[in-house]
């Protein structure tokens, strides 16, 4: 008789056992999912950036510094007046970005005057994704973020780039422009809203299910 | 007689007074400055950026009314001290015997200090303005005297009937405030002579206005 009760009882201890091992299990899974997995380009990515487009035919990009966390851009208009833009990235991208559903990137205006920026990315369908376009004041610094999930593909990435503009000539009569793009991400929501969402109501649940137990 | 005496004295007058004007235009320093287009037709010095070289790049971004505004700028990989020129064009020269002065209005318009220099050569030796170190400006501000200046070279000693080139150059410790490579600038027609009646001149219009006194008092005008 006591064996028998010995025995209901390792059962029970193995199954509430086993049930936490699965209830864990579940929960980590769920993190994994809730996690919005953020892609940002090295040093050495940004390093390949150089203009790939502008919207008249006298703008011009260089790289004029490599600090520590990013690369420093100089970008001009030559004898240009009213709205212009460039675009600076790398068209022959053939990033995998499967596992990630944001593109971020943090921009700092180094210039004695504002520009805009924003931040986009295209698929292989020519599909494009873009940030908002936000206004930098003088060592103002923003981070820009692409949704993926806009994209009909994301292996491979065909092109990433900036896209700086200004209506020219800015105060002092100024077509030049100084910025840095770093791929330091600061202060990135790591998490967004939906996927907190889900992990809130995991958490909720399994504590449910705990109090029950018991 | 009396009749005579005074159509004298007035012609007396009129001389002194010519002469006065002569001494008073002698007094004043002529001086030179490059003309808009002058200025709107300078020249890199140099191959331009180079990962090799560490040359310094020079554009013409934009005309203004008097001038035009000029970037400077260096590759990321130039460090310390380094300068980068616009220059006359080659076919460029003047011939400038009637002046005693160059003069070049400039500003500094980025957001960093930079320091500028104005040279000329005159077929044998380089002369060279003093160097202005200038403050960074904030959305196209001016502070006068602190964000420009003008660039000054005496001629005196000059060959001024073969002045070859003239040249300004900007020059910094790169990277400038820790990351700055690049320089913009604006160059202008000088209006105002900075030194309007220098020493020398200042002295000849003394003397001819005590010279004048003198004589006034020993021929008392009637």
């Amino acid at each position: 008789m006591n064996i028998m009760i010995f025995a209901d009882k390792i059962k029970t201890t193995l199954y509430e056992k086993l049930k936490s091992i699965f209830l864990c299990a579940m929960f980590f899974l769920i993190s994994q999912i809730a996690y919005a997995s953020t892609v940002s380009l090295s040093q050495s990515e940004i390093l390949n950036f150089e203009q790939i487009n502008t919207s008249n035919l006298s703008g011009y990009t260089f790289i004029t510094g490599i600090p520590q966390d990013g690369v420093t851009f100089l970008t001009y208009f030559v004898l240009e007046s009213g709205p212009n833009s460039a675009d600076i990235g790398d068209d022959e991208a053939g990033f995998n970005w499967d596992e990630f559903d944001t593109y971020s990137q943090s921009i700092l205006n180094r210039d004695e005057n504002p520009w805009y920026f924003s931040l986009s990315v295209k698929d292989t369908t020519n599909l494009i994704a873009s940030s908002s376009t936000y206004e930098l004041q003088t060592n103002e610094e923003k981070i820009f973020s692409v949704d993926l999930s806009e994209l009909n593909s994301r292996n491979p990435i065909d092109a990433v780039w900036v896209t700086v503009s200004g209506n020219i000539p800015e105060p002092g009569n100024d077509a030049v422009l100084e910025w840095d793009l770093y791929f330091e991400m600061g202060e990135v929501n790591e998490i967004p809203i939906p996927g907190s969402i889900i992990f809130i109501l995991s958490a909720l649940s399994s504590l449910l299910l705990f109090k029950r137990r018991r | 007689m009396m009749f005579r005496h005074h159509y004298f004295s007035k012609f007396k007058q009129l001389c002194l007074f010519a002469l006065i004007s002569i001494a008073s235009l002698s007094a004043h320093a002529n001086f030179i400055s490059l003309a808009t287009e002058e200025i709107r037709d300078l020249e890199q010095v140099g191959p331009g950026v180079s990962l090799i070289t560490n040359n310094a790049t020079s554009v013409l971004t934009n005309y203004t009314l008097n001038g035009a505004t000029f970037l400077t700028f260096w590759l990321f990989n130039s460090d310390g001290y380094s300068t980068g020129s616009i220059q006359t064009p080659e076919d460029w020269f003047a011939n400038w015997t009637s002046y005693t002065s160059f003069q070049q209005h400039i500003i500094n318009r980025d957001e960093s200090p930079w320091s500028f220099t104005a040279s000329i050569y005159d077929g044998t030796t380089i002369f060279d303005s003093e160097t202005l170190l200038l403050e960074g400006t904030i959305g196209g501000q001016i502070n006068p005297g602190t964000t420009d200046g003008t660039l000054f070279i005496d001629i005196g000693t000059v060959d001024k009937a073969n002045i070859e080139w003239v040249r300004f150059s900007v020059s910094g410790i790169l990277p400038v405030n820790n990351y700055d490579r690049v320089s913009e600038y604006e160059l202008l027609v000088q209006f105002e002579d900075v030194n309007p009646v220098p020493l020398p001149p200042g002295a000849l219009l003394f003397s001819s206005a005590i010279a004048l006194l003198l004589i006034r008092k020993k021929h008392p005008v009637e």
